[in-house]
């Protein structure tokens, strides 16, 4: 099995499905109260795999806003994050690590499973 | 809050105020806010910090942050938060002199009550409730004194391109709460926009709309375009003759940079002084035919008889007013701006409300709850357009002069 290294950002520990999304804006684009992506998808206790990110700064208050309803992912992995993201998961102590390579945030799809431990080693279980 | 497990990475160079404020010395909200400075810091791998001169804090409008927002807010509040350097606030929820009785907006008593719970717990940090995404517009502004070259840590990511791009302010694009714990920290990490390499533009693009001109709309156009290609961390270089832009179309472009990419800051030739230490490795075209598919769809293909003309976003400046004042009827139109502007500029308000404008101040429609969805809104603002559509509101883009056309000036 092949494993990814991830740089943490913030640590943590989550196994789980994903969800995938290739930019996204929290802001406009997320439900926080209801756990939902703008298209429907749920995120709620999800690993979220996002390319890049985009958009409005509120978009930190909406990633605390989806802790402080209970509707978090697992975890946040991105190909490369940015400021927005992380201070949304500082102050709502959403795990999230940056670093995944391109060919395997390609290969992923909705539904994968996924760990990563607290160093940021990520192993796909099932895809 | 969650409780960092603290600890600071050694490649970060901390100062001995620095290490005071961490250790709790000036207070536990100092400190807090100075460990999610440090937080994000370490994970850009950012050698040190840098002080700031001013911060704008964005996501103050309950309808954006709700009650969430209010909790983080009023967590702070509670821990004795006071900011270190001068501070305004971005526009929030509502026209605050006339909250309830509007004929586009609509409030709850639960909203009004919760965004005032906001205001009073962020003026209690000190800070100047300008309420506006454009604060560069206010007279307030002035007396912070900043000149080219200072650092600050700002929001309101429309606010951000237009201050990196054309006042020669420094700052990245900071989210609401971080540029809140900027503020009270009175510092922020040295990173991005704040190093001066990093605002060398390296990929040229020349703007070339024979056929469809120049004007906000076109070049937001054009914007969108550059924020989906751009792949470079510099700041795009935007050749055009400084001629063809003016300052709306200036705050528009900045505003289309936040809301469809993340770029923090443009270059152009003639008005941004980094344009002139260029360093241009590649060059691309931009012509009419690029831009052509999304200006049929947002300009020429919609409803040519909207519900409302909108203008305003981010909030309009004197300049527009003045232009607004020529049109002949009003019915049709909304305004947003500052208060600061509205009250400076009563006489050109008092025009427009004559007219039957409905003139908002401190909020705009993308901050606050609409009456009804079910609504055509034609506005010359891309931000507008790329927040309201997602709100369900159907919006075609159409440039302020045509505006004023269309109502009869």
């Amino acid at each position: 099995m092949n494993i990814e290294k991830l740089k943490p950002i913030l640590p943590g520990e989550f196994t789980g499905e994903i969800v995938k999304v290739e930019r996204l804006s929290f802001y406009g684009e997320v439900d926080a109260k209801q756990g939902k992506l703008y298209d429907g998808r749920s995120i709620k206790g999800k690993v979220l795999v996002i390319m890049s990110s985009r958009g409005s700064t509120v978009g930190s208050y909406i990633i605390y806003g989806l802790k402080y309803y209970g509707n978090q992912p697992l975890g946040i992995v991105m190909v490369k994050s940015e400021p927005i993201v992380i201070v949304g998961s500082i102050i709502s102590g959403i795990p999230l690590f940056e670093g995944l390579p391109v060919d395997v945030f390609n290969k992923l799809r909705d539904g994968c499973i996924l760990s990563v431990d607290k160093a940021g080693n990520l192993r796909i279980l099932e895809c | 809050m969650k409780e960092p497990e603290f600890q600071v990475n050694e490649s970060l160079m901390l100062t001995k105020e620095e290490e005071e404020i961490l250790s709790g010395k000036h207070g536990e909200a100092k400190a807090k806010a100075l460990e999610v400075i440090i937080r994000v810091a370490e994970s850009l791998d950012v050698k040190r910090l840098v002080r700031i001169k001013h911060a704008h804090i964005s996501g103050v409008s309950y309808g954006t942050i709700g009650e969430p927002g209010l909790a983080f807010i009023k967590e702070l509040s509670s821990l004795g938060a006071k900011v270190s350097v001068p501070s305004s606030l971005n526009p929030i929820g509502f026209d605050e002199s006339n909250p309830f009785d509007q004929e586009v907006l609509y409030i709850t008593r639960d909203f009004y009550r919760g965004q005032m719970e906001i205001l009073e717990n962020l003026k209690k940090m000190g800070i100047d409730l300008l309420l506006t995404c454009t604060p560069y517009y206010t007279t307030f502004f002035r007396k912070y004194g900043l000149r080219s070259g200072d650092h600050v840590a700002w929001g309101e990511s429309s606010a951000v391109a237009y201050a990196n791009s054309f006042l020669g302010l420094r700052t990245n694009r900071e989210g609401g709460p971080l540029a809140l714990m900027a503020a009270i920290a009175g510092r922020t990490y040295y990173y991005g926009m704040h190093i001066p390499e990093n605002r060398v533009p390296r990929v040229k693009y020349i703007v070339d709309l024979n056929d469809l001109g120049y004007n906000e709309v076109t070049l937001s156009l054009v914007a969108e375009y550059i924020a989906s290609i751009h792949e470079d961390e510099s700041p795009p270089l935007l050749h055009l003759d400084p001629r063809n832009i003016n300052d709306t179309t200036k705050r528009e472009i900045a505003a289309t940079l936040g809301a469809a990419g993340n770029i923090a800051m443009i270059a152009i030739p003639g008005i941004t002084k980094e344009a002139d230490q260029a360093d241009i490795q590649k060059t691309i075209m931009v012509k009419d035919n690029m831009i052509m598919a999304r200006y049929k769809e947002l300009v020429q293909d919609q409803n040519t008889n909207p519900d409302y003309y909108f203008i305003g976003c981010p909030h309009a400046s004197e300049e527009e007013l003045e232009m607004l004042s020529k049109i002949k009827r009003g019915d049709k139109l909304i305004v947003t701006l500052s208060r600061d502007v509205y009250s400076r500029r009563m006489d050109l308000v008092q025009n427009l409300v004559n007219k039957g404008a409905t003139v908002l101040r401190s909020t705009c429609l993308i901050v606050s709850n609409l009456r009804s969805k079910n609504l055509m809104i034609a506005t010359n603002s891309y931000k507008a357009y790329f927040y309201l559509t997602r709100k369900g509101v159907n919006v075609s883009l159409i440039d302020i002069k045509s505006i004023v056309e269309r109502l009869g000036g």
